[in-house]
This record gives C-alpha cells, sequence and structure tokens, in this order.
C-alpha cells in the first residue's frame, strides 16, 4: 500500500530520492565520524547504565543490577542538614562569577595578545599566561599558602606588617575568601579560556581589518564592530558549555586553596566539598552517586533551559 | 533527527561524569575467575591454590620483593599448597582499590584494612566473608596470637577480620624534648598522669623561655585533636559522631554524645587557652604536616602520640638525628584497652576469594610461623639481615648494608604476630618482656569489647552528622575559635543533622549486643 502512495506522489518519492542522495554525499563523513560516535557510546553512554547505583543500596555480592532498591534514600543526605542552601549557594554564585569573569578578562587578553605585532613576545605571553592552567592544585594550595600564612606569609609578613597594619589569620576571616578564591580561579584559569578566544579571533579574516582601515575606522571600532561580533559564536558556546558544569565546583581549588578549613566553610563549602567530607569515613558508592546525578540533572536542565533562550534571542547562535 | 541526536549529545555531556564514579564497577563478581597458577609452575601442581594478597606500602617498592616472594612459596607450596603473590598498594589507596577489585570480580584473597574504623564499610557493601567457621577450622594460632584484640575484626556479631596487634593496650603521652625538660628544669614523673592543667603550666615555662616563634604543641588538623589524648573514651568500633562510652567503656552502658560533654567544653578552653598564649602556631587548623614532621623543624617542644614502651624506644633512635635530643613521655592516660586499638590493621578475606579454607591457612602460617613473619618484615637472612652473634632474637644488618641501601625490608609491618618478630638494634631481647609486661598490666578491658556499631540504619544522618564535625572540629579542638561562642552552634548543627537519631540507634543496638552476650 505505501508503495502505491509513493508512487501515487511523485513530489513525497522526488524528495526521498533527494534525502537519500544527501546521504549519500554525507556517507564518507558519517563514516569518518564512526570512531568518533563509537567510543562516545562506549565511553559516555554504556557507563550510564551504572546511575541505576544512586537508586540502590549497592551491594557486591548481589551485584549493581542485583542491589535492593532504595529509592531516593541516598539523596536525603544533601538536603540532610541545614547547610543545604549554603553549599547550593555557594556552588551556584561562585561558578556564576567565575563565568562572567573568566570570559570577560579572556576575551580582553585575548584581543590585547592578537595585537602583540612581535611573534616571539606574543608566544612567550600565551607561553606565561597558560602556565597556571597546568599547575596541580596540590601546588597552588602552597603557593597560596607562601601567600596567606599567618606567621610566615608573604602577605602578612612583607606588606601588612611595615605598612603597620595588625596581621590577618587569613584561613580563619571567611569575609576575604570571596575576593581570594576568584583571584585564585582566574589566575589559574584564563590562560585556557584565552586560547580559545584567540584562536577564533586569528581565524577571522584580515580582510574585514583592511577594509575597514581603509574606512579610518579606529583600533577601538575595529574591535567593537568586527572582532567582538566575529567572536559571538565562540563566546555562546563557551557560555552555554561552561553552564552545564555550573552545579559542578572545582573540588581543588574549594578544597585545597582554603586547606579544608572549617571556619571558612560558610563562605567556601561548595556541593562537592560537602559530599567528600559527608562520605569521607564510609565510601558509600551509592550516595556518591546520588550527589553526581543531582548534579548533572541540574547541570542538564541549565543548558536546555540557556540554550531554549538563546535560540528565542539569537536563532542562528543556539548550540541546537 | 538532527535535533535529538544533539540532544543526546548534550545529555551524555553533562552525565559522562555522574556516570565515571560508577563506571568502573561491572556488574556482579565473576564467581568462576579459575585460580591460575603462576606461568613457572603451571601444570605439575594443580592442586596450588593461587593467594593474591594486598601488600601496603607508602609508595616504594623493594628491589628484592622477588626474592622474598619467591622464598615464602618454597615454604608455602610444598606445606600447606599455596603460592602466595604479593599485590602492593600504596597504604592510602588500600580502600579505593580493594573496593574496586571486589566490586569488579578481579582475582583478590588477601585484603588489608588500615585506619578505616573496622570492617563495617565492606561488610555493608557485602565484600567480605565470614570468618568465624574458618577461623575456628584453620586459624587458632591467629586466635592465640591475639586474644582480645580480636575484637577488631567483629562487625553484628560475626567475625569479618583479622587484627594484627602484639600490643593490646595503649598509652596516651605527649613526647617532649628531653634537652628542654632539663633546660627548664621541669620536674618529670614517668608514673604520672598529666592534667591539661599541669601540662599548661609546662607550656608556659617553655614559651616564655624559647619566645615568639617557638610553639609548644606539633599538630595538624588531620591528626587526633587534643581532646583525644586527654579523654577516656570507647568508640564503639566506629567514631565520635556516633556516641562513645565515657570511661574506656568500663562500669556505664550509656552511649553519650561527647561533644556536649563537659570534658568536650574543658578540653576547648584548654585548647583556646593554648591557642591564644601561643602554644599553638597560628594556622595550626590548616597545617597539613604532622606533629612528628613538625617537631623535625625543631621549632617546637613536642607532640602528642601513643607512647607505649616500643614507641617511645623507636622515637628515641630517630629523635637525636632530627633535633639532637631525646624525648621523654608525659602520660596522659592510663592503659586502656578499647575496641579501636584493634582496628588499626585488619587483613580480610573478601568474596572475590575462590578458596578460602587455603587462604586463611595462610593467613594462619602468617601469625605462628617465625620463619615467614620474619621474611615478611625483614626479608632473607644471611642477605637482609643476619643474627647477632648466637642470639635467635637479635638481628642486624649485614656488612655494608643499612637502612638506606638494603634490599628489602617491609616499612608497614603488618604481618600476622609481630610479637614474634626480630628485632634490629637498639632493640635488644629485653622487648618481648616489655611487650609482655605492658600487655599484663591492662587492668580492665572495655566492656564493649567485640561491639561494633552498625551505621546503615542511619547513614543519613551519620553524612550529616560527619559533615557537621569536619565544619566545626578542627577550629574547636585547636583554639582557633572562640568555644564559648562556637559550642552552643555547634551542638545545635549536630541535632539538626540527627546526631541523636545515631546515638539513639547506636545504644539500641549495643544493648542487643549486650542482652545476647
Amino acid at each position: 500500500m505505501s508503495k502505491a502512495i509513493k508512487l501515487a506522489d511523485p513530489a513525497r518519492a522526488r524528495k526521498n530520492a533527494v534525502r537519500w542522495s544527501k546521504f549519500l554525499r554525507f556517507l564518507p563523513f558519517y563514516i569518518m565520524a564512526l570512531p568518533g560516535i563509537i567510543y562516545l557510546i562506549c565511553n559516555n553512554y554504556m557507563p550510564m547504565a551504572g546511575i541505576v547505583i544512586a537508586f540502590k543500596n549497592l551491594n557486591f555480592r548481589k551485584g549493581i543490577f542485583g542491589s535492593d532498591w532504595a529509592g531516593l534514600a541516598n539523596f536525603k543526605f544533601l538536603f540532610a542538614s541545614k547547610d543545604a542552601w549554603i553549599i547550593t549557594r555557594n556552588t551556584l554564585l561562585y561558578n556564576a562569577a567565575f563565568i562572567v569573569l573568566t570570559t570577560l578578562f579572556a576575551i580582553i587578553i585575548a584581543i590585547l595578545l592578537n595585537e602583540v605585532q612581535q611573534k616571539l613576545a606574543s608566544r612567550a605571553y600565551q607561553t606565561f599566561i597558560l602556565l597556571p592552567y597546568l599547575m596541580s592544585w596540590v601546588i597552588v594550595n602552597y603557593l597560596a599558602n607562601a601567600f596567606l600564612a599567618a606567621d610566615t606569609g608573604l602577605i602578612n609578613n612583607s606588606i601588612l606588617e611595615p605598612l603597620g597594619i595588625k596581621a590577618i589569620s587569613w584561613y580563619n576571616s571567611k569575609q576575604y575568601w570571596p575576593v581570594i578564591l576568584t583571584v585564585v580561579h582566574l589566575w589559574k584559569s584564563l590562560g585556557y579560556a584565552m586560547i580559545i578566544y584567540l584562536s577564533s579571533i586569528v581565524g577571522i579574516s584580515q580582510d574585514y581589518y583592511e577594509a575597514a582601515r581603509i574606512d579610518g575606522a579606529t583600533k577601538w571600532q575595529q574591535i567593537c564592530s568586527i572582532t567582538l561580533p566575529l567572536l559571538k559564536p565562540a563566546i555562546i558556546t563557551m557560555f552555554v558549555l561552561q553552564l552545564g558544569r555550573i552545579f559542578f565546583s572545582d573540588f581543588g581549588l574549594f578544597y585545597q586553596v582554603t586547606r579544608n578549613s572549617g571556619t571558612l566553610y560558610s563562605m567556601t563549602r561548595t556541593i562537592d566539598v560537602y559530599v567528600y567530607n559527608a562520605l569521607m569515613q564510609n565510601s558509600d558508592f551509592g550516595m556518591s552517586s546520588a550527589a553526581s546525578v543531582y548534579q548533572s540533572l541540574v547541570g542538564f536542565a541549565l543548558i536546555m533551559v540557556s540554550n531554549s533562550v538563546i535560540r528565542k534571542v539569537s536563532r542562528e547562535n543556539a548550540l541546537f | 533527527m538532527k535535533k535529538l541526536i544533539v540532544l543526546l549529545l548534550a545529555l551524555a555531556m553533562v552525565l559522562s561524569l555522574a556516570a565515571c564514579g560508577a563506571g568502573g564497577q561491572a556488574e556482579a563478581p565473576a564467581q568462576d575467575a579459575p585460580a591460575a597458577n603462576n606461568g613457572a609452575n603451571a601444570g605439575s601442581k594443580e592442586e596450588i591454590y593461587e593467594v593474591v594478597m594486598e601488600y601496603p606500602t607508602f609508595g616504594v617498592t623493594f628491589p628484592d620483593m622477588q626474592m622474598v616472594e619467591d622464598a615464602i612459596n618454597a615454604r608455602t607450596e610444598p606445606e600447606i599448597g599455596v603460592h602466595v603473590t604479593f599485590y602492593p598498594i600504596m597504604a592510602f589507596d588500600l580502600n579505593s582499590t580493594t573496593n574496586l577489585m571486589v566490586s569488579s570480580g578481579e582475582k583478590l584473597d588477601l585484603a588489608m584494612s588500615m585506619f578505616e574504623g573496622g570492617v563495617g564499610g565492606y561488610v555493608n557493601k557485602g565484600a567480605l566473608i565470614e570468618l568465624d567457621d574458618l577461623v575456628a577450622e584453620y586459624g587458632q594460632g591467629i586466635v592465640e596470637a591475639e586474644g582480645v584484640a580480636m575484637a577488631g575484626g567483629y562487625f553484628g556479631g560475626k567475625l569479618y577480620g583479622v587484627p594484627t596487634e602484639e600490643k593490646l593496650g595503649r598509652v596516651k603521652t605527649f613526647f617532649a624534648r628531653k634537652d628542654m625538660v632539663e633546660k627548664y628544669n621541669i620536674d618529670y614523673d614517668p608514673d604520672k598522669i598529666y592534667t591539661y592543667e599541669e601540662m599548661s603550666e609546662i607550656f608556659a615555662t617553655v614559651k616564655a623561655g624559647e619566645g615568639e616563634t617557638f610553639y609548644c604543641i606539633g599538630m595538624s588538623a588531620g591528626e587526633d585533636p587534643i581532646y583525644t589524648w586527654f579523654d577516656p573514651v570507647d568508640y564503639l568500633g566506629a567514631s565520635m559522631a556516633s556516641g562513645v562510652l565515657m570511661n574506656y567503656g568500663v562500669g556505664s552502658d550509656e552511649i553519650v554524645n561527647y561533644y556536649a560533654s563537659e570534658n568536650f567544653a574543658e578540653a576547648c578552653s584548654y585548647a583556646r587557652q593554648w591557642y591564644e598564649a601561643g602554644y599553638l602556631a597560628p594556622d595550626v587548623n590548616t597545617v597539613t604536616d604532622t606533629g612528628s614532621t613538625q617537631m623535625q623543624s625543631g621549632n617546637y617542644f613536642g607532640y602528642f602520640s601513643n607512647g607505649e614502651p616500643d614507641m617511645i624506644a623507636t622515637a628515641n633512635t630517630n629523635y637525636p638525628a632530627y633535633i639532637g635530643s631525646e624525648i621523654v613521655a608525659f602520660k596522659l592516660s592510663d592503659i586502656h584497652a578499647v575496641s579501636q586499638n584493634y582496628q588499626s590493621t585488619i587483613w580480610m578475606i573478601p568474596i572475590t576469594c575462590d578458596n578460602p579454607e587455603k587462604t586463611m591457612q595462610w593467613l594462619n602460617m602468617m601469625y605462628t610461623d617465625v620463619e615467614i613473619i620474619n621474611l615478611l618484615q625483614y626479608g632473607v637472612e644471611g642477605v637482609h639481615y643476619e643474627f647477632r652473634g648466637d642470639s635467635q632474637w637479635e638481628i642486624q644488618y649485614p656488612e655494608g648494608i643499612d637502612g638506606s641501601n638494603v634490599g628489602y625490608q617491609s616499612i608497614l609491618n603488618v604481618w600476622g604476630d609481630k610479637s614474634l618478630d626480630y628485632v634490629l638494634p637498639p632493640r635488644d631481647e629485653s622487648y618481648y618482656q616489655d611487650l609482655k609486661d605492658l600487655n599484663a598490666s591492662i587492668a580492665q578491658n572495655s566492656d564493649a569489647l567485640g561491639y561494633c556499631f552498625d551505621s546503615e540504619p542511619v547513614k543519613t544522618q551519620l553524612a550529616a552528622v560527619n559533615s557537621v564535625i569536619s565544619e566545626y572540629v578542627a577550629s574547636l579542638a585547636l583554639g582557633v575559635v572562640d568555644p564559648d561562642q562556637v559550642i552552643p552552634e555547634f551542638l545545635s548543627a549536630l541535632e539538626a543533622a540527627g546526631i541523636n537519631e545515631v546515638i539513639a540507634e547506636n545504644q539500641a543496638q549495643y544493648d542487643a549486643w549486650k542482652a545476647a552476650k
């Protein structure tokens, strides 16, 4: 019967033929993508079955799928204490601040670096700015400690003391930490974000700038009217990607750099640090999985929402 | 279609991390993993069972480990039909490695738990085999060697692990520099038990003499806080988060919230006094070096440590080289016997073991056979050590070898009955007598010996309580914050997190255990 309809509907038949030829034309690309897709399925989709652990009382004897169901009991501890609000607030606010500031500063530095004419100097600056990104948080912890230690730290010893200001016990004064953490985060992560923007800027055709210069545009006008608009897709992509991770805090930053100081918790404790402290002693797989499933779902929801907002505002820039 | 794919990609992106944590665990432990022999003797002796045992290290494995393994197998293969294979693991990774190996069904026959507060975490995941029958049949040597220390391996009334304790009691002390104790004419009495007030006076004298940048107590946030060194409590096989018995569990059945006790308030007020007077370093609650490491900088008067005779002897061997002085131990408690003493190192047989009988026979050998124990600890006679004169127990390094270049030595001594270890200088045979005296000097064991709290029914509350403790205790117990202000806040946070439910559950379990005993 369907055949009869197809024959009777030449328009649809043509459409199918077009689709088929399109598929054939792109077939090489699909084949090229195949290893990547297989990898993605193996690495990202198959293990996803493990999410059931979050809803189980894991028992090795019974295996993951044979273990008893626990319902939502594993999620309870996240909301069990009065700190639930504080850790959620800290996680979201810090990450929001990090996303905005990193994007802003990374773009500024990328544009500035792009204007450096000397090849060698430009390369050297790039390397210096990227270097902190490659450091382990444990090392950053000690670097920060060299500044902040109460008795031997640089700030207390060499800056505050000569100025006649009383030494500050940094690791026990929570009011300074939003600033300290932001500075440390920017110092460490700027290099990487900057590279991404720089590569986009380098990819912008020189013809635009040449035309603008001939028309007498200043540097500032060139940046505002050429660089930034052409950078928009990259900015939006990066932004949405980071938004998906907004509920995952950088454990190294919030645990190592604060040296896990309890007095700072109300300002510095994020979900990951809370989970670590709560489950350190009994390494409960169910509860740790529950925590990351919760984080993932919030991240997923945020990506969907932000993308649909972007789609409303400027359709061609939406991720999907 | 495109939309769907992209949607799935986005989902994958955010979920991949969630799945990461779970990805390592296969479905069910492979029960049919072949008990393969090493290639060396494949075919000829089929009855030989390979025992894969965890071998805790601090990251270094000695070059002659294979030689020791071979020497052990030369004994075990003909005698009990067991081929022993070491599986070296960093001590800090033991827990995660064991969990991973067991959950993915990898071959592991003998697992070690270090400083995890007992076997409960493994039992609740169904990772361990019960040992009661096995020990009764094959492990009598273990029971004889460990005695009351076997209490550390019980959970829910059943035996799941075998401790490696040669010392049945613990003494809490403060190790102080001997040169300074003499310099300031501090009255030192080795048998006296010192109180907070008396220690305060000593610290005051030393601090006044040494000045600003000298601290009296070396301590880090990760170590047992000050109050644990003064307070006689039984953790009931868990931690303070689930309540304690006071007076080392002698004579009282009431499980209490230690943090709400007078003792804790007193401890915090002294800690505050010490912090403000500069006996403690200003950043003490974030320092990561242990007290004994800080001591080596020469800027500290002393640190808290367990102070049984052998601990003091070891400290006195090491410290003259570090700081140019021996140490003296100010006693802070009587010798006591509580379950937590016996939970520091425990051997366990996980469900991935196919032949628990043979594994238990090997374990029994580790607790009874002097040659095997010392092979594990000191290596091969004539290569890694030799006897001093005619002694059967005193050993030394052979000519040209010392602790720095010996081909094998176990850094962590977790091998069976340690009272059968040979002794290196400066220890001599008097070590064995000291050990016996120490064990005989325990006046009374805790009533709760062998009881272990099962936190499973209240794990949500316990996780929240632990999180509250991690927020407050380090700063309170080290005097960084004002206890009058913070303790009430801390206690209400504990209650909000559900510590009373946890303690009630603990009390109910304890009463049931006591009734059944």
